[in-house]
């Protein structure tokens, strides 16, 4: 892969979950305010999943790249990105497994109402999640750049 | 539920059984491609969906619908300390 490749898709991947995260913000509040699920946030939640997963998916494409590429020069230069970096891997799975399971949650046990406090949990967990490695990722997209 | 409690427990004491037993050299990472994260990975993502369909299949309408009236705090109570655990974890 070469450099503009990856920076490429590197920045697709951060775009597509910053919009999947935004999206998660609407049955999130939908089940704050509602005691129904209406067809909309099921399609939102449905959609956020859909938009979290297609860029963690296409994270972890991209990782080899950055394991073989980039992760030496930040080893090399002892830079505190390093660790932050894994922490943002790890809380990626996190996230794109709580708003799966909250979505699943929501479309198979939305009629009952501690299904639907369960499926807000999961998404709001999802969400926050998914916001702290957002700005680690920023953070060390910053750093990165400059590291190939 | 179980899928998305069971994916990142299983991936968290995956990643910190493996830093506390395997004693990993940190120079050895940059050689590595990313066999060791999409191993977790998937094992991770196996074990939720695993503990998701036996639970599916082994709970009755009625014991689900107990877990799922505490399952925020059940939620709350599994994600943040495991969230948690993470933060720094190479």
């Amino acid at each position: 892969m070469t450099p503009t490749l990856f920076a490429l898709l590197e920045r697709v991947h951060g775009h597509l979950a910053l919009l999947g995260l935004a999206l998660l913000m609407h049955p999130i509040v939908s089940l704050m305010r509602r005691k129904g699920v209406p067809w909309w946030t099921q399609a939102t939640a449905d959609l956020a999943a859909l938009l979290l997963a297609a860029p963690f998916g296409l994270g972890w494409w991209i990782y080899s790249d950055y394991r073989a590429h980039v992760k030496g020069g930040l080893y090399a230069t002892k830079s505190p990105a390093l660790p932050a970096f894994e922490t943002k891997e790890h809380l990626a799975v996190f996230a794109m497994a709580l708003a799966i399971a909250g979505t699943l949650t929501l479309r198979l046990a939305g009629k009952d109402p501690g299904g639907r406090r369960t499926a807000l949990a999961l998404l709001l967990s999802a969400w926050c999640c998914g916001v702290v490695t957002g700005v680690i990722g920023m953070w060390v997209s910053a750093v990165t750049t400059h590291a190939w | 539920m179980a899928f998305g409690l069971g994916t990142p427990v299983s991936y968290a004491t995956q990643r910190l059984l493996a830093k506390l037993l395997l004693h990993e050299n940190p120079a050895m990472v940059v050689s590595q491609v990313h066999t060791p994260f999409t191993w977790r990975l998937f094992l991770s993502i196996l074990h939720g969906v695993l503990l998701g369909l036996i639970l599916a299949v082994g709970l009755s309408d009625t014991r689900a619908g107990r877990v799922l009236a505490a399952g925020p705090w059940i939620v709350a109570g599994v994600i943040i300390p495991f969230a948690v655990s993470m933060v720094m974890v190479p």
